[in-house]
């Protein structure tokens, strides 16, 4: 397949570009950027004036709809939303429902995602059985079968004999380990982040120190065992000036919801603001903020959590955390770059180049022979969140009914055109 | 002022002043009827109140009862414990199903913070919705019927000393009450218990904190004391019962710390021996029972203010 992408403000972070240039894919590979390769006839040409093409994002974190029934067509969803959202390269999660910890399961995602159009998926194995936190999984199996690296999801290991032997284990066979910050007794059956609103709204929360604790003890337990690590969705401000000091080795992230919304914002009828970890403070949502303008947070996520509307049905105490998020990732990105006056390259930075690095791939970035992933987009399109906006198979979003701007109008996975804006690719076969 | 004007009681922290004051007025106007040899008067004939308890209750889900008929409306008591939410149907779609049977008033009691606003906002203007506690969040019948009782025996609320004694992080009769009593106008409110049991930073809430009982109760004129909710208590909280009576159970020698025309609350059901001791409760400052009475007066009046009735 041969395209060529005309007229679009090209960005790329990792090699500081950011010029309007002409790029030519074929075969799946970046041929050439700038002047037309000689001989060069593209299948389709498409005109990216007054766009930006980048390289595609790459989600860090993303979780399936835990539905049990239909896993295919699960999968296709919401990799077609992961496609519409510009993302060309997806990682997932182990979840309670999908621990991930088998190589059937993660042969089972290998060879579906194959199938279907959309992004690259990976795998992030579990680190325990089942995410119980009591055995370890067959770690070097899960690495052969593909997996980037180890993880118990969201879930903290509360026995902290079984997490140091799993950072040791893992790091027998240099698996990243990816850690969540909550400590799980601490955290247990909490949505909100204690403070102002879980006195007046008594709702169970969890204490600042859940973040803390499990943070110090992650580590404690990275530095002892020499691991590699990443630690997922920090929310706090203390956690993120504890980070700092530990950047050389432990790498974090923090979600686009976290750096969007306060706990003072959420609006309590409306169960998609109840996500896990729960929203921060107002002063840790700015200082998330101001560590992005300073380049301090080593990626953002979109901490992608599908789920069914039964699940969200009820009281904001009683509904299952998690928020969709794909579809709407690109124009709150653009949000935060409003908000922050960073450059388009500095806020792309944070879902290309950033986590390509923390997973060890060679996608993030546009060069020559490189993989032709890329996003295109109108950073000015208006638009307004509907149920419609959503290929995910869930629509549970705390930005329903709201404007935005910014806009994903070309995705492009190893060559292939994944998501077109008002060309339906999904009936059609791959490019 | 005018009923009608509010759809849904949820919460006290909602609520105006010129509602509560209308409300206490109204529950002063019904009072007597509980005296009369006929205990009905026909404000909500031809009206159907459906009770939707998710967690147990006897006295408030009682009084509720009581309430709608003495206003003569029909009642309906759901058993949603064997009902369809538990036979896989979603909480929504059982609600829709109850609202298209044409009920007026859902008395709705939950175990989740919120569940009374969520049902609310899914009712719309199609039922109204009262809140019979939610959670650890908002008791707010409870807490009108505590002013109501407090206003009996006290007149003005402004000059009292109050103090509310024992659970308040798992309490939403707590969070209703300091609510309360701010808006009508009382100045010196104490949140009294062991620190396990005190939300941090609670002071924003405008309360002062003791983690001692007798200085919690120094010169006080109001005591509430409180249940401890041992079904919403996840982790070791407490050594032991009696040890807490110990410490915080309100016994006749600590009732001494308070004036000597101090009354003793309880929003029941009561431990004796737990966080009041029987002398105390049974004893002559006791309001314990005066307070269930008034109950029906206040629920009278919430319900006849939701169904448009002038008050």
């Amino acid at each position: 397949m041969k395209i060529e992408i005309l007229n679009g403000l090209l960005i790329d972070p990792k090699y500081k570009i950011e010029k309007k240039e002409n790029l030519f894919i074929k075969d799946g590979l970046i041929l050439g950027i700038g002047r037309k390769p000689r001989g060069f006839r593209p299948e389709v040409s498409i005109n990216a004036e007054n766009q930006i093409v980048c390289p595609g994002f790459i989600e860090l974190s993303a979780e399936l709809n835990p539905k049990k029934d239909r896993f295919e067509a699960n999968l296709q969803q919401e990799m077609l939303a992961g496609a519409k959202g510009g993302f060309a390269t997806i990682c997932l999660t182990p979840s309670e429902k999908r621990p991930l910890d088998t190589v059937e399961s993660i042969n089972q995602i290998n060879q579906l995602s194959k199938e279907f159009i959309g992004p690259k998926i990976f795998c992030i194995g579990g680190l325990t059985v089942d995410l119980k936190g009591e055995q370890l999984t067959e770690m070097y199996n899960l690495k052969k079968a593909g997996c980037l690296g180890v993880s118990n999801g969201d879930l903290s290991i509360a026995n902290t004999s079984v997490l140091r032997s799993a950072l040791l284990y893992a790091n027998s066979f240099d698996l990243k380990v990816f850690l969540s910050c909550q400590e799980k007794c601490l955290s247990e059956g909490s949505v909100i982040k204690e403070g102002i609103s879980s006195i007046e709204k008594g709702l169970p929360f969890s204490p600042e120190s859940s973040e803390l604790i499990e943070l110090y003890r992650n580590i404690i337990l990275i530095k002892e065992t020499g691991v590699s690590a990443h630690l997922k969705s920090i929310t706090s401000a203390k956690s993120i000036k504890e980070l700092i000091k530990h950047g050389k080795y432990i790498t974090f992230d923090v979600s686009i919801f976290h750096s969007l919304i306060a706990e003072n914002e959420i609006d309590w009828l409306n169960t998609a603001y109840h996500i896990q970890p729960p929203l921060a403070a107002m002063k840790d949502r700015d200082y998330i903020l101001n560590a992005i303008k300073k380049k301090l947070i080593s990626s953002l996520t979109s901490l992608h959590r599908p789920r069914s509307t039964s699940e969200k049905d009820g009281a904001f105490e009683g509904s299952c955390a998690g928020a969709t998020s794909f579809e709407t990732f690109l124009p709150l990105l653009l949000k935060v770059k409003r908000k922050l006056k960073i450059s388009y390259l500095e806020a792309i930075d944070h879902i290309t180049y950033k986590p390509a690095r923390i997973l060890g791939l060679n996608e993030g970035s546009i060069f020559k022979n490189g993989p032709a992933d890329i996003c295109i987009f109108d950073p000015n399109y208006k638009w307004k969140v509907s149920f419609d906006s959503f290929e995910s198979t869930g629509v549970n979003s705390p930005y329903l009914a709201q404007e935005m701007t910014g806009k994903v109008t070309t995705t492009i996975s190893n060559g292939r055109i994944i998501f077109q804006e008002s060309k339906d690719v999904r009936k059609s076969k791959p490019y | 002022m005018t009923g009608g004007e509010i759809k849904h009681f949820l919460s006290i922290n909602s609520l105006s002043i010129g509602v509560i004051h209308s409300i206490l007025d109204r529950a002063e106007s019904f009072f007597p009827i509980g005296s009369k040899s006929v205990k009905k008067i026909p404000i909500l004939r031809g009206k159907t109140i459906a009770n939707l308890f998710f967690e147990p209750s006897t006295r408030t889900k009682t009084t509720f009862e009581l309430a709608a008929s003495r206003l003569s409306a029909d009642v309906l008591n759901i058993n949603i414990e064997s009902s369809a939410t538990k036979k896989g149907e979603s909480l929504s779609d059982t609600l829709k199903t109850l609202a298209s049977l044409k009920t007026d008033i859902f008395v709705v009691r939950h175990s989740q913070s919120g569940a009374s606003a969520f049902i609310a906002n899914l009712m719309g203007d199609q039922v109204s919705v009262i809140n019979a506690g939610d959670g650890r969040h908002e008791h707010p019948t409870q807490a009108l019927l505590d002013l109501f009782t407090i206003k009996r025996n006290k007149g003005n609320f402004s000059k009292l000393k109050i103090a509310i004694i024992g659970d308040i992080l798992h309490s939403r009769v707590a969070r209703s009450e300091i609510f309360a009593l701010q808006k009508v106008g009382v100045k010196d409110i104490r949140v009294v218990g062991p620190r396990t049991l005190i939300p941090s930073n609670i002071e924003h809430m405008g309360v002062k904190t003791f983690y001692n009982l007798e200085q919690g109760i120094e010169n006080s004129d109001v005591i509430i004391t409180l249940r401890l909710q041992k079904e919403r208590m996840k982790s070791a909280l407490l050594p032991s019962a009696s040890e807490y009576f110990e410490t915080f159970g309100l016994t006749e020698a600590k009732l001494d710390h308070a004036k000597s025309d101090a009354i003793v609350m309880h929003p029941g059901p009561i431990n004796r021996g737990v966080e009041i001791d029987s002398v105390v409760a049974d004893g002559s400052r006791s309001r314990i029972l005066e307070q269930a009475g008034n109950g029906i007066a206040i629920r009278m009046a919430i319900m006849a203010m939701l169904s448009g009735e002038r008050i």
